[in-house]
């Protein structure tokens, strides 16, 4: 047997390597300095040099299906671009983590080591080809969030939370183990190539542990993701963690989950189990409504950002069903392309409304409600505009990124012929308009009439803040205008490019 | 058929691994449930050896009937768990709901065990008769077709590390310094 690796197998690592060379850097030197914490902007300073150079080098090697390690990691279009995806989300998420009040403290550099360590979890998810590599990704990923979340300076809210998404993430990954282990029982290998062959054969001949397991699988995804009935720990955690934190989680955690679930339905041997069709479709179509019903009844800013969330995991479970489920060969890739590109969307105008949530909290443990942004356009109109776009885009008008990633994720759901699943999902949309404009017509529309003398809102001078909050703006706009070639080179990337 | 003195073996460790298990769940004192959990692992090691698997069965009784039970056992005496006790053990709507979620749960597994039985009795392990081979075996998957898996476990450990220090060093950790 032969045990040596080549040198693809290292370029593809570069990334998790440089990320965990770099983040050792501050938690080193306050070690060497007598345990004193270094300046917050130097390991700002160092956490971004770490993502730009992980961003550089997955751009530089990954790509274009090149396997590594014995076939453990695989480098595709798929994982390029939700490695760009996690990178991006990771860099703005340290940016947010250096102004806040909740997250800068005296352990700031061990907090830079968690959110980088967090990072390489994502990145082996999403480079994994095997179930069990999938599953180590998971766990790196969501301990340093476990931790992060509870090192919050807010005391009672945070360690809640934290102690809540520790249970049931413990759970959830519990019975992802057992899936995986009977998913090994039954087809004999944990590797997805393998896998993706063995499933539709194993699912005509009706063997139900086999069943069991895929269904344990995307439990515990479907708890990662916050997919309904899994979803009720993301309004409490979101609420309870960091703003920052929070961003982190709903953007990088999701995209890099939600790759490793396409990994697992890259195969038309799913058509072969009509239940398992249905029970996806079905919470599919309850997340969307289950989000967008809570969130409308939210007084609590992140809240109805957190139920925002889960309605957008629905819309994606839109384009998982559309891979699993669709009837023409290459379904799983057109797939892919869409919801990478709703993810890329998602992921920008998630990052700026955290943004702006985290620009409006001046104290620890303060409650942003929706109420308390009346007449913020009075007194910060560039940056209220900034939210504006942020939030017709989340709600899909027509010419900003939002809108194309629904288009592309429902007109691939008609394609495939979930017609009800497709206008479900517009209906949902069409609900969604009355929680992301209330923000928009409180921030124009009133405080005028209740006199000039009001005083006026008061925005944190954060300057990394703000640039991600008007970043995530002028993306949306200029990535709008240029969706179709994004899209273009989506499709170049993953349907492989010579 | 006859019951030779292996099966006889599998049958007492197999039936001491389920009523100790049982235990577990069904002692109220938190030593004795963790004591019954230290008994399961004994007889779950019990079982691997019977199968000549002793690398996995030695690793069992040192790291699960040794380590993590010392650390189990440990916790329990620092913390007095009374009161989680009573809200562990109340309510009769919350016990049905569990137990109608237990039953739903072992009908559906041994309904899939039954309609899979026959694809799954005409695979058989790779027969490792000799003891010390499947040890070389695993270590060569280990270092070799899994090395990747390894070594992210070993970040995933220096991760834990860091982690575990800083969180006792929050405000509202047990060691606040700020």
């Amino acid at each position: 047997m032969n045990h040596a690796l080549g040198i693809s197998s290292y370029l593809i690592v570069a990334p998790m390597l440089a990320l965990l060379a770099a983040s050792l850097v501050p938690v080193m030197l306050k070690v060497f300095s007598g345990n004193r914490e270094p300046h917050p902007f130097v390991t700002t300073t160092y956490g971004f040099i770490a993502v730009a150079t992980a961003l550089g080098l997955a751009i530089t090697f990954l790509g274009g299906s090149k396997f590594g390690f014995h076939n453990a990691l695989v480098s595709d279009g798929l994982s390029l671009w939700a490695s760009v995806i996690v990178l991006v989300s990771g860099g703005f998420s340290i940016f947010m983590m250096h102004d806040h009040v909740e997250t800068q403290t005296k352990l700031f550099s061990e907090k830079v080591f968690l959110l980088l360590g967090s990072l390489i979890g994502m990145l082996i998810v999403v480079l994994s080809n095997d179930l069990i590599v999938t599953f180590l990704g998971i766990e790196t990923m969501s301990l340093c969030l476990y931790v992060l979340i509870a090192m919050s300076r807010e005391t009672i809210l945070s360690k809640e939370a934290a102690f809540k998404y520790f249970i049931l993430g413990s759970f959830a990954s519990a019975i992802f183990l057992y899936g995986i282990a009977l998913i090994y029982g039954t087809a004999g290998t944990t590797q997805f190539p393998g896998l993706m062959e063995q499933v539709g054969p194993l699912l005509e001949s009706r063997n139900h542990l086999f069943l069991i397991g895929i269904v344990f699988v995307v439990l515990g995804f479907a708890f990662k993701v916050s997919v309904f009935p899994f979803h009720f720990w993301t309004p409490d955690v979101y609420q309870g963690a960091p703003t920052p934190v929070t961003a982190f989680m709903a953007t990088a955690v999701k995209a890099a989950t939600f790759v490793a679930i396409l990994r697992l339905f890259q195969s038309t041997g799913y058509q072969h189990s009509l239940p398992l069709k249905e029970v996806i479709s079905w919470l599919a179509a309850l997340t969307m409504l289950v989000g967008n019903a809570a969130a409308i009844m939210q007084a609590n800013f992140k809240r109805m950002l957190a139920y925002s969330s889960v309605a957008h995991s629905g819309y994606l479970m839109v384009g998982v069903v559309a891979a699993g489920f669709g009837d023409s060969q290459g379904v799983a890739s057109a797939a892919g392309i869409v919801v990478l590109f709703y993810l890329l969307a998602y992921s920008i105008m998630t990052l700026g409304s955290f943004a702006f949530v985290a620009l409006l909290e001046k104290s620890v443990g303060q409650a942003l409600q929706v109420d308390d942004v009346r007449g913020l356009a009075r007194s910060h109109p560039v940056l209220a505009g900034c939210m504006a776009i942020v939030l017709f885009s989340l709600a899909g008008v027509p010419p900003l990124l939002g809108f194309f990633g629904k288009f592309g994720l429902f007109s691939l759901a008609i394609e495939q012929n979930f017609y009800w699943l497709a206008i479900w999902g517009v209906l949902n949309s069409v609900i969604s308009v009355y929680y992301y404009l209330r923000p928009i017509v409180l921030m124009y529309m009133q405080g005028e009439d209740s006199s000039a003398n009001a005083p006026l809102i008061e925005m944190n001078k954060h300057i990394m803040t703000r640039f991600t909050l008007f970043g995530s703006a002028v993306l949306i706009i200029i990535m709008g205008m240029f969706s179709s070639p994004i899209l273009a080179a989506l499709k170049a990337a993953i349907l492989g490019r010579s | 058929m006859t019951l030779t003195a292996q099966d006889l073996l599998f049958y007492i460790l197999g039936g001491l691994s389920l009523a100790s298990a049982l235990g577990v769940l069904l002692m109220t004192n938190p030593i004795y449930s963790a004591l019954c959990l230290a008994l399961t692992m004994v007889s779950l090691a019990g079982l691997y050896a019977s199968m000549q698997a002793w690398f996995v069965a030695g690793v069992q009784l040192i790291v699960y009937a040794g380590a993590v039970m010392v650390l189990f056992v440990m916790v329990l005496m620092l913390f007095d768990l009374k009161s989680e006790v009573k809200a562990f053990s109340r309510g009769a709507v919350a016990g049905f709901m569990k137990l109608v979620a237990v039953g739903l749960m072992t009908g559906a597994f041994l309904a899939a065990i039954y309609n899979s039985a026959d694809t799954l009795l005409g695979t058989s392990l790779a027969a490792n008769v000799d003891g010390t081979a499947s040890t070389k075996a695993l270590a060569q998957m280990l270092f070799g077709k899994y090395v990747f898996a390894f070594e992210a476990m070993g970040v995933l450990l220096l991760i834990i590390a860091i982690g575990a220090v800083a969180l006792s060093r929050i405000e509202g950790g047990t060691h606040a310094d700020e």
